[in-house]
């Protein structure tokens, strides 16, 4: 069974289809069209993601080299999961940056909604999942698929 | 991460579940990080949270707990620009009024909270809060704790303070709190640059265009350009404070750069040389033929007849003092050329409400603009833009970051939005008006 290592920067365990972006990864982009909620899923409504665009992400594992975006990500990862329509995870290979980190950690804290985050996986991650894999995320930032 | 014993009775929660919680939130961001430990905020904050909106502001429920429990910032912040509720813009009908302040339905609490937790005043919303009628400018080596990116970038990159790219939210717990984790931008080490960019181009060149290419290289790496300084004069060229905006907000665009050098031009590039460079920086080279085409292909694909534009958005980022003026003046001397007192299309120019307020109060245009159908706010464009209530069917401007974050707005030169202003844009252009009077025309560098 494939198996990489990373370090969990929003612990948890968690069993669920991969959808993975070979580009930067938007999360206002792809969420800022579902604050008013009402939906049941959330799909990435980022057209400048060509790989995610229209795909459902509520409940996934997204996977992507890095985030991109403005310092919105904050409120817009709160509130994405105040709505209950959060991804159940994100991977990335390098480092989480402090936008990404900062909105994850507040979901967890004030909302107590886990996204769970590992980065440090390695550029591999990106290589061999890809999107639909059954992947699980173990606490200790082991994900296997 | 190292915590002192305050710090170590806050989280067990002998001071309250509403300090725990606030202490936890940094320090697991420190942690992400990678952080030693957290360190005092010096200088007064900058916040992305203005407003009330789910998703782009804070909840109004978690700012009124905030202030239940008594927290403060210690020091007065700035925050982006308000939301376009007060605004008079002439033709927001009743229906987009209404269906507004049902979109916005705890905005009144939600200032007022704001306002509890140290919101300085109405006067300091806006996003270029160091420019000097809003007076909120760190010092050289401050640590402060800033959001919105294009602010981020150049306190960082011109002042030289120190910031992270706080996320929205974070950036007020850090001010309440009153510490930031001692990592990454923080951080002699983390300021070093991990890439070398040598510019290679003749001419002028348009910062919001290299700065938009060097984003979508770097990511969020920290650029070192060479290549620059002769044109920026060592920074003293009376255009370089614009094309450093220019440069910074896009950079921040394109990519995630909260920090860049340019040699011989900032400070920190100034003070220290080439040893800012890391050992490991990756190289890259831009020319003349680059930005000539990535400019070509982020202005607008039509010509103006076919686009038929129904407004003129100005000011994204907020415009400076001088900005306004010149463009006042460019308006006047257009009208005039044209035979006309009204403008075809109505034009918004926007700025901080301190910057409004002086050019209110000192520059005669401000009469003459409103007077022609101009329009002098201060609210966000992008957050206008991307208001399904608000957004116009086709906008041109000048800026990329508005062009980039909205959808039906199109870029052009600063000479064609002067006819579009002043003719709709279908009639040829006025012979004299050569140079547009914000300079991000394509090839200035002003």
């Amino acid at each position: 069974m494939p198996r990489l290592q990373g370090r969990a920067v929003i612990g948890g365990e968690v069993a669920a289809p991969a959808a993975v972006s070979r580009v930067g990864f938007n999360p206002f982009a792809s969420f800022c069209d579902q604050f008013d909620g009402g939906i049941d899923a959330a799909v990435c409504g980022d057209p400048q993601n060509t790989e995610l665009f229209g795909e459902p992400l509520t409940g996934r594992i997204v996977l992507a080299p890095f985030c991109v975006g403005s310092t919105s990500a904050g409120p817009c990862w709160e509130r994405i999961a105040e709505l209950g329509l959060a991804p159940a995870g994100l991977l990335l290979p390098g480092e989480v940056d402090p936008l990404t980190a900062g909105g994850l950690i507040l979901a967890d804290v004030w909302l107590d909604t886990a996204i769970v985050c590992v980065d440090r996986l390695g550029p591999e991650l990106l290589d061999r999942v890809e999107t639909g894999d059954e992947l699980r995320v173990g606490r200790d930032g082991v994900v296997t698929w | 991460m190292d915590l002192t014993r305050d710090e170590r009775e806050v989280l067990d929660g002998s001071r309250g579940e509403i300090p725990r919680k606030l202490l936890l939130t940094m320090v697991r961001f420190g942690e992400a990080m990678d952080a030693e430990r957290l360190v005092p905020v010096e200088g007064p904050g900058h916040l992305v949270i203005p407003e009330s909106k789910p998703g782009v502001g804070a909840r109004t429920e978690f700012l009124e707990s905030l202030v239940d429990a008594g927290v403060r910032a210690a020091l007065p912040f700035t925050a982006d620009p308000a939301t376009i509720l007060n605004e008079t813009l002439s033709d927001l009908t009743d229906d987009q009024r209404k269906r507004l302040a049902r979109a916005y339905p705890t905005e009144v609490r939600y200032r007022e909270a704001l306002t509890k937790l140290g919101l300085r005043d109405a006067g300091g919303l806006t996003c270029t809060p160091w420019f000097e009628e809003v007076a909120n400018r760190p010092s050289y080596g401050q640590i402060v704790a800033w959001a919105e990116s294009s602010a981020v970038v150049y306190a960082n990159s011109v002042i030289g303070a120190r910031t992270h790219r706080n996320p929205g939210i974070l950036d007020l717990i850090s001010n309440v709190v009153g510490k930031t984790p001692l990592a990454g931008l923080l951080t002699d080490e983390g300021r070093r640059a991990s890439w070398l960019v040598e510019v290679e181009a003749a001419g002028p060149i348009n910062g919001q265009v290299l700065g938009y290419i060097v984003g979508r290289e770097v990511g969020a790496g920290i650029p070192w350009l060479t290549g620059l300084a002769d044109m920026l004069e060592g920074g003293e060229h009376p255009a370089s404070g614009k094309f450093l905006r220019d440069f910074g907000t896009n950079a921040s665009v394109g990519g995630g750069v909260g920090l860049f050098h340019v040699e011989g031009v900032t400070v920190e590039a100034k003070r220290y040389g080439r040893r800012l460079i890391r050992d490991d920086a990756r190289r890259l080279t831009i020319d003349e033929g680059q930005i000539e085409s990535v400019g070509a292909s982020l202005r607008a694909d039509r010509p103006v007849e076919e686009l038929r534009p129904n407004k003129v958005l100005l000011g994204c980022p907020h415009l400076t003092y001088d900005q306004l003026c010149a463009w006042t003046d460019a308006v006047e001397g257009e009208l005039a050329r044209a035979g006309r007192d009204r403008l075809a299309v109505e034009t918004v120019f926007v700025a901080a409400p301190d910057v409004v307020s002086r050019f209110r109060a000192e520059h005669p245009g401000f009469a003459t603009l409103a007077v022609a159908g101009g329009h002098v706010g201060s609210f966000c464009l992008e957050a206008f833009m991307q208001d399904p209530i608000l957004a116009p069917a086709c906008v041109v401007t000048n800026s990329n970051k508005l062009r980039y974050y909205s959808r039906n707005v199109y870029m052009l030169d600063d000479e064609a939005l002067l006819r579009v202003m002043v003719t709709g844009g279908t009639e040829g252009a006025a012979a004299a008006s050569t140079t547009g009077p914000s300079g991000t025309s394509s090839g200035s560098h002003a």
